[in-house]
């Protein structure tokens, strides 16, 4: 299901502008992941709605947890997150659960099942094993990724850049970015919930006339690296795992601070069923194991203090990105019709 | 702005196509069931069935314009369609058309428990039965294309990534297929979904170690090949497009299974 399908149907059910948790105000857990050797083992029935992304490495964690617990009774249902929500909504609404778990990749994917009162409180010690920004009452972040400006160390002087990226409107660089791309929709459905309507439109209109378009944001930090444009705004994975295969590539990360420039966007899971089961499920996510295996083969960001991030990342302690109710990023309307306008899309 | 590549534009969701391109994922609760490993040839079952609950839905509205008990008959409505083989195999074989039918449930229920008025009932009741014939269509059409609909009576197992570049490699066929019929919405819109849902999984490895050809992919999905049809190029021309993104799309995979292999234990 595509987004817009999606949002057609959360509409058609009422709950789209109704999305966001309650963030939790906790102080800062001390920084030390548990150890999947700590965890109870899992045993019983439990209903997994799996979202599909990062190329099967959640499927690869998944199946790890079910090797180690084998008298876990595990079944999966696959399919685009969106798709999933709007499953879980419509058997919710005709008073039947068919899910314990629902690990999606997007956040907007939760929210629509959040919001639809289907979730059980996170308890208080899963919460807490995560950084405070990313702390809510009624689902888990997982794993997060990163907005960033990939620019071209050979033509572009880091000290320059700005740090405010509604500053970008008023530069001279030549840019790289993919507008019907789902992550820069979100980015800008961001800038738009936190700079609101009228300076979004501004910024497109100031960055349109110096913007090279790509079909999707590899597209654009590749271009980057062959000085077809100064600078790409996309996700972060794109430039680490580009740096991975060709270390000498000639692109470097940027962070803006505080704004929709570096938001941190992030996968989750929902409880749906009773018992311990699906909470400890949850627990086994968020181990140091799992948490550096997103880190290391996804290039994710782990959201459990102490854990370290991806080769070629700051810490997160480093990055300043906005606060901001992820659940909000779901509705995409007024940003597409925004865009339109603009004629960027 | 200097449009140096054209993209794609999100275009309304062809619904039956769509049923195929999500299909086969498995059922929630591992209910398997050996029909289903022939649902083919139970065809007929499934649509006495959706006969049997639309009279249901007939009740309905009949309880409802007499002032009895209609939420009682919605609530034996459920019970029945939970029961039903082509729940199951709507479920699994149509799956997008799935949510619609509970949606059409909830939509008919509000209705009655609104007490809205009676052809307001009679509307909700239709667009549920409309709901599930969809649904039979998808199945239908599943039986039809059943290299497309991977998974049956047990839970389905975890694309590799040979699954998934044989599933994008027969969504580009039919793609072609489309346009030869001259469904050209179609086409383009099959080709964005298995862009979207299938390539975009695979990139993030594929990056790491050819990033050139990730790009090249991602331009002929988003850009080149949608163009070619919007340009009403000869379907020879479309074909032979498809043949190369699919030598690309095989080089693609053997470095996907390299890849694979190099990969580190969770735990």
């Amino acid at each position: 299901m595509d987004r817009r399908l999606f949002l057609q149907a959360a509409g058609a059910l009422g709950v789209a502008a109704a999305l966001g948790p309650t963030r939790i105000a906790l102080a800062e857990r001390p920084a030390g992941a548990v150890s999947a050797d700590q965890l109870p083992t899992l045993d019983g029935a439990l209903t997994l709605y799996l979202g599909r992304g990062e190329g099967g490495l959640y499927e690869d964690v998944v199946a790890a947890i079910r090797e180690r617990n084998p008298a876990l009774d595990l079944s999966i249902r696959r399919g685009p997150s969106a798709a999933l929500a709007n499953t879980l909504v419509a058997e919710a609404g005709a008073g039947v659960r068919r899910a314990d778990l629902f690990w999606a990749i997007d956040a907007g994917s939760l929210g629509l099942v959040a919001a639809g009162g289907m979730a059980r409180v996170v308890p208080a010690d899963i919460t807490e094993q995560l950084r405070p920004e990313f702390r809510f009452s009624d689902w888990t972040a997982i794993s997060g990724r990163i907005r960033t400006v990939a620019y071209n160390p050979e033509r572009v002087d880091p000290d320059a850049l700005p740090t405010d990226i509604m500053a970008f409107a008023d530069s001279d660089y030549r840019i790289g970015w993919a507008p019907a791309y789902g992550a820069f929709q979100s980015f800008l459905t961001a800038m738009r919930l936190l700079e609101g309507d009228a300076a979004t439109r501004q910024w497109l209109e100031g960055v349109e006339p110096r913007a090279t378009e790509y079909a999707g944001e590899l597209g654009a930090v590749m271009a980057v690296t062959r000085g077809e444009v100064d600078l790409a705004f996309a996700n972060h994975y794109y430039t680490l795992r580009l740096k991975q295969g060709m270390p000498d590539a000639p692109v470097a990360l940027h962070f803006t601070k505080d704004d929709a420039g570096c938001l941190v966007n992030a996968s989750g899971v929902v409880v749906l069923g009773p018992g311990d089961t699906p909470e400890n499920f949850v627990r086994y996510l968020l181990t140091r194991e799992v948490q550096s295996y997103l880190a290391r083969e996804a290039f994710e960001l782990p959201l459990v203090p102490g854990v370290p991030g991806p080769t070629g990342l700051p810490p997160m302690a480093q990055i300043d990105p906005p606060k901001l109710d992820l659940t909000r990023l779901a509705d995409l309307r007024p940003t597409l019709a925004l865009m339109r306008e603009a004629g960027v899309l | 702005m200097s449009r140096a590549r054209s993209i794609i534009r999100i275009a309304p969701p062809v619904l039956l196509a769509f049923s195929l391109l999500g299909s086969g994922l498995a059922q929630a609760h591992g209910e398997a069931s050996t029909d289903l490993d022939e649902f083919q040839q139970h065809l007929d079952e499934y649509q006495q069935e959706v006969n049997q609950l639309s009279s249901l839905l007939d009740g309905i509205v009949d309880d409802y314009a007499a002032d009895t008990d209609a939420a009682a008959g919605v609530d034996a409505f459920v019970e029945e369609w939970e029961e039903v083989g082509y729940h199951l195999v709507v479920e699994t074989k149509a799956t997008p058309l799935y949510p619609a039918i509970w949606q059409g449930i909830v939509g008919l229920r509000d209705a009655i428990s609104n007490e809205a008025p009676e052809s307001d009932v009679r509307a909700a009741a239709d667009d549920l039965e409309v709901a599930l014939w969809e649904g039979m269509g998808g199945v239908r059409l599943a039986a039809a294309n059943p290299d497309l609909v991977s998974g049956g009576g047990e839970e389905q197992a975890a694309e590799t990534p040979h699954d998934t570049i044989h599933h994008i490699e027969d969504d580009l066929d039919h793609a072609v297929e489309d346009y030869a019929d001259g469904d050209l919405a179609e086409a383009k819109d099959l080709i964005m979904k298995t862009y979207l849902n299938r390539f975009e999984g695979l990139e993030g490895d594929l990056i790491e170690q050819d990033p050139k050809l990730v790009v090249g992919l991602e331009e002929d999905f988003n850009a080149r090949l949608p163009m070619l049809m919007d340009d009403g190029a000869q379907v020879e021309e479309v074909q032979a497009k498809v043949d190369a993104m699919k030598k690309q799309l095989e080089r693609a995979e053997q470095l996907l299974m390299e890849k694979d292999k190099a990969k580190s234990e969770v735990f």
